[in-house]
Formats: C-alpha cells, structure tokens, sequence
C-alpha cells in the first residue's frame, strides 16, 4: 500500500499518511469549497489501511503504534465533521490493539482551536496531547 | 480606531474565490489596524461561515432573472461599540426560509452550555446537506459571538427574499478566553 500524501494550498490542509513512519499528519487551513470531496480520498486510504493493511495478524507486531499530528490554523465548521469521520477510522485502529498517540497543535492565542480539539477529542473518545505553539 | 467604522465592504457577484479575496482583505486590515491576533482568530471564524452561508444559496439565484444588480449578495465587516459585526445579505428562496428561520430560532435559544451541546450532537451526526453544509455554521459564529443571530427577509419577488444576517462579536465575546 503506497503512503498518501496531499500539499498544502491557500485553503486546504496538507494531508501526510506514512507507514513506514507510522504517522498520520495533518497540516495548514481547511475551508476546502467542497469537503466531502476533498476529504473522500483520505477517508478511503485510512479504511484501506485499517481494513487491509491492519487486519494481518502480524500488523501489531509491524506497527504497534501510530502517531496522529494535527497543525492546522483554521479549519470551517463543515471540515470538523470530515476530521471526526477520519478520527472514527482511527479509533477502529486503536480498537485491533495498535496504540494511536494524538498530538494537537494550538497557538497560544486562539483558545477555539484547543476547544476545536477538545471536541472532536470527545466525540471520538480518544485522547489528545495538547500542545501551543 | 473610530467609534464605529466600516472595515470591510462588498457587492457583486459571488464565489468561492471571491471568499479568499475577502479573507485576505481581512488579513491584511487586521495588520495595519494592529488587531490582535486573538480578535482576529474570532473574526475570521465568523466571517468564514457568514461567507460560505451566502455561497451555499449561490446557485439558486445567480441564474434568476431580475435579481441584479441591486439584490447582489452583500457582505460587511465594522467595527462599532467596541466590537465587530458582520453583516451578509443574499437572495434566498422563500421555501427555503422557514427551515433557516426555524434553525437560527432554535440556536438563538440557547445558552452557552446549551449552543455547545448542540455543537457536539451536530458533529457527531454525520450529515451533510446537498450542498455541503454540515449543519454547524450557525452554531459557530453563535458560540464565537456570544449573541442572538439577527435576520430579516425583505420579498423580492414570488419566488425569492432578500436575506440579511447579522452577526455582532460583542466586545465581551472578543475578551472571552
């Protein structure tokens, strides 16, 4: 399975899954003019993963752990639905036995984004490590 | 600045590219007027949403004979009483409007706790409409706010109304951490 990667534009995020570094990262704003369809691509890869690559017995010994990194600015109300679905596929991930580690970048002056995290932190009933910038 | 102060101000056609020209507007006033980045954060946030509500009623009126060019969408940023209001207008149709009035109605009833309950129920129903929208944009610019959504339907014609929303990011929301 190849590693799926997006660049960043003026409003979309870049979007980095990588197996071999066991790393999901996502990066910049997202106020994407459709966000269904900018998301589907990266919807599909982590079903992909996390119905193909994870379901091996062997996956938890190949990747006992992947590291999720959010960096963005901004992202539109309708983008949050679109990160929970992603996160959701997470979460199933978590639930074969592989430990996922949330890391959720903020700056220090813009309290929303923590509240952003928070949110979908609880939706999905995960954890995330907090972290300003 | 002035008491009060039109900052950003628009009429014509609408997209979505006319969003990230808006947006930069936005930008580049917030650095020479020295906003804070904190104030603008909230700005943006509402204005983001207030915009992209106009561009999701764009395809039902940009065909419509008749409506322009004075029922172009609107848009504008001031600054008054020590905080910011921004303003849209757009034609809507009027079957639409009982199910937007119905919608800002409910959240304009809500307090805090309430608007974040919803917020959190809305995020995690996984629906979007046809036109994208995931029912969240409202609720946003509400909780951003810390005040009542204000609208106003003004008929245009049989089929359409001239909606205007007003959302006000008092000077108590701006300081609210």
């Amino acid at each position: 399975m190849n590693n799926f990667y997006l660049a960043e534009t003026e409003f979309t995020p870049e979007i980095s899954f990588n197996i071999e570094k066991r790393k999901l990262a996502f990066k910049g704003v997202s106020r994407p003019e459709d966000v269904v369809k900018f998301y589907q691509p990266a919807v599909n890869w982590l079903r992909e993963f996390d119905e193909n690559v994870l379901s091996h017995s062997s996956a938890k010994l190949n990747i006992p752990s992947i590291h999720v990194e959010f960096r963005l600015t901004y992202f539109n109300s309708a983008s949050s639905k679109m990160l929970l679905q992603l996160l959701e596929i997470i979460k199933k991930v978590q639930d074969k036995g592989i430990d996922i580690i949330i890391d959720w970048y903020y700056d220090a002056n813009d309290e929303a984004m923590y509240d952003d995290g928070a949110d979908l932190s609880e939706a999905v009933n995960l954890p995330f490590n907090f972290h300003t910038i | 600045m002035p008491k009060q102060e039109v900052i950003l101000h628009y009429q014509g056609i609408f997209n979505f590219e006319i969003i990230g020209h808006l947006l930069n507007n936005l930008k580049d006033e917030s650095e020479a007027r020295n906003i804070s980045i904190s104030h603008y954060k909230k700005i943006l946030s509402v204005m983001i949403e207030a915009l992209e509500n106009v561009f999701k009623y764009c395809e039902n009126f940009e065909k419509e004979p008749g409506l322009f060019p004075q029922y172009y969408p609107f848009f504008s940023l001031e600054f008054k009483n020590g905080g910011y209001v921004v303003t849209t207008a757009n034609p809507i149709l009027k079957s639409d409007i009982e199910k937007l009035t119905s919608h800002i109605d409910k959240i304009n009833s809500l307090d805090k706790e309430g608007l974040r309950q919803l917020f959190r129920a809305t995020l995690t129903n996984g629906q979007f409409s046809a036109k994208g929208g995931a029912g969240l944009g409202f609720i946003e610019m509400a909780k951003t706010s810390c005040e009542k959504i204000e609208y106003t339907f003004v008929p245009i014609n049989e089929r359409f109304s001239y909606y205007t929303c007003v959302v006000n990011i008092s000077q108590n929301a701006l300081n609210v951490e």
